[in-house]
């Protein structure tokens, strides 16, 4: 009978079955009552979404893209605060900073390929303390600071003040 | 997405018979797809917010236990089964007829009621069926025979019901 409502039957199995359904007559009911549920089913699909749905949605979604960014920023910040971190980075930016004058006033030689490769080292090493910052959650682990940062610094500086 | 969305939201109301907490439950969805975004397969993405929508339905019934009004008031005969003809007589009982369907579709367990309402209302695929729900293609239509019947047995006990 499904198969008869569905339409899956062949063309000579349905014949035979509406031969069927017609001389029995509790047949033909269940199959009215079958293409009648059927009918009702497939007339069902017709409940709109209502558009305040994605506009929750999508103010859930801004509002945690908001929270990820100021979380990233508190981490970053966060991780400057171990006392060992400090001196490093200051000596870190100013060494930019005086590079950096020093590039502007002799504007005219470029720098060694040396000076140029440990200042990317200080740079990289700034920006993978931020990175290390937002994915250790509150806490930059000494050894990190020690092999990431300290020793890549002191290297740079070594090699900026030699040239 | 809106297209999803409606998808999710069409499978939710019928599950649920309330549109507010389908509206509830189609959100939860769609931020929970926003908290597994880096994880999803695109070609899935159908597939897996619609086993996320009945998982919340399932647990909405547990708690809220909502179920669709039966009206014990009106008449209803097999005679009178919608039929392609008009006139308020047959448009009446077409609306009684959709009603007591409502209600029949909403005493089948899980997931019987799931799987008529992803393949007779929302016209999925044996085979997409199959992959939402995680169950053998075979079950899926072994459920399907089995959810047919129980309604047709729910209209008939209801009719009889009511010329009791």
């Amino acid at each position: 009978m499904e198969a008869f409502v569905d339409g899956s039957l062949s063309a000579e199995d349905a014949d035979h079955f509406d031969e069927i359904a017609l001389m029995d007559e509790e047949i033909k009911r269940q199959l009215d009552l079958a293409q009648a549920i059927s009918a009702g089913l497939n007339e069902m699909d017709d409940i709109e979404c209502p558009e305040f749905i994605s506009k929750h949605v999508m103010a859930h979604v801004r509002n945690d893209v908001k929270q990820s960014f100021f979380e990233r920023f508190r981490l970053f910040f966060g991780a400057l605060s171990v006392s060992r971190f400090k001196p490093v980075l200051a000596m870190a930016l100013l060494i930019i900073v005086v590079v950096s004058s020093t590039r502007i006033v002799q504007n005219t030689s470029a720098p060694t390929a040396e000076v140029t490769q440990a200042l990317d080292e200080v740079k990289w090493t700034l920006a993978f303390l931020s990175d290390v910052g937002n994915t250790t959650a509150n806490a930059v682990k000494e050894s990190v600071i020690e092999n990431q940062m300290v020793l890549p610094v002191s290297r740079s500086m070594s090699t900026i003040m030699e040239n | 997405m809106a297209e999803y969305q409606q998808r999710v939201f069409s499978f939710t109301a019928h599950m649920l018979g309330d549109k507010a907490a389908a509206a509830d439950v189609t959100q939860d969805v769609f931020i929970k797809l926003w908290e597994h975004r880096e994880r999803m397969d695109q070609d899935r993405m159908i597939g897996w917010l619609l086993r996320v929508a009945r998982n919340a339905c399932i647990d909405a019934m547990r708690k809220r236990k909502v179920r669709r009004a039966i009206s014990d008031s009106e008449d209803f005969s097999l005679d009178s089964l919608p039929s392609t003809g008009n006139g308020p007589d047959k448009e009446a009982a077409a609306s009684l007829f959709r009603e007591r369907l409502a209600a029949a579709l909403d005493t089948l367990g899980e997931p019987h009621k799931s799987i008529v309402i992803l393949r007779e209302v929302q016209e999925y695929k044996y085979e997409e069926i199959s992959e939402i729900l995680s169950l053998p293609l075979n079950t899926v239509k072994v459920y399907l025979h089995r959810a047919r019947k129980a309604l047709r047995q729910e209209l008939t006990e209801v009719m009889r019901h009511d010329y009791a």
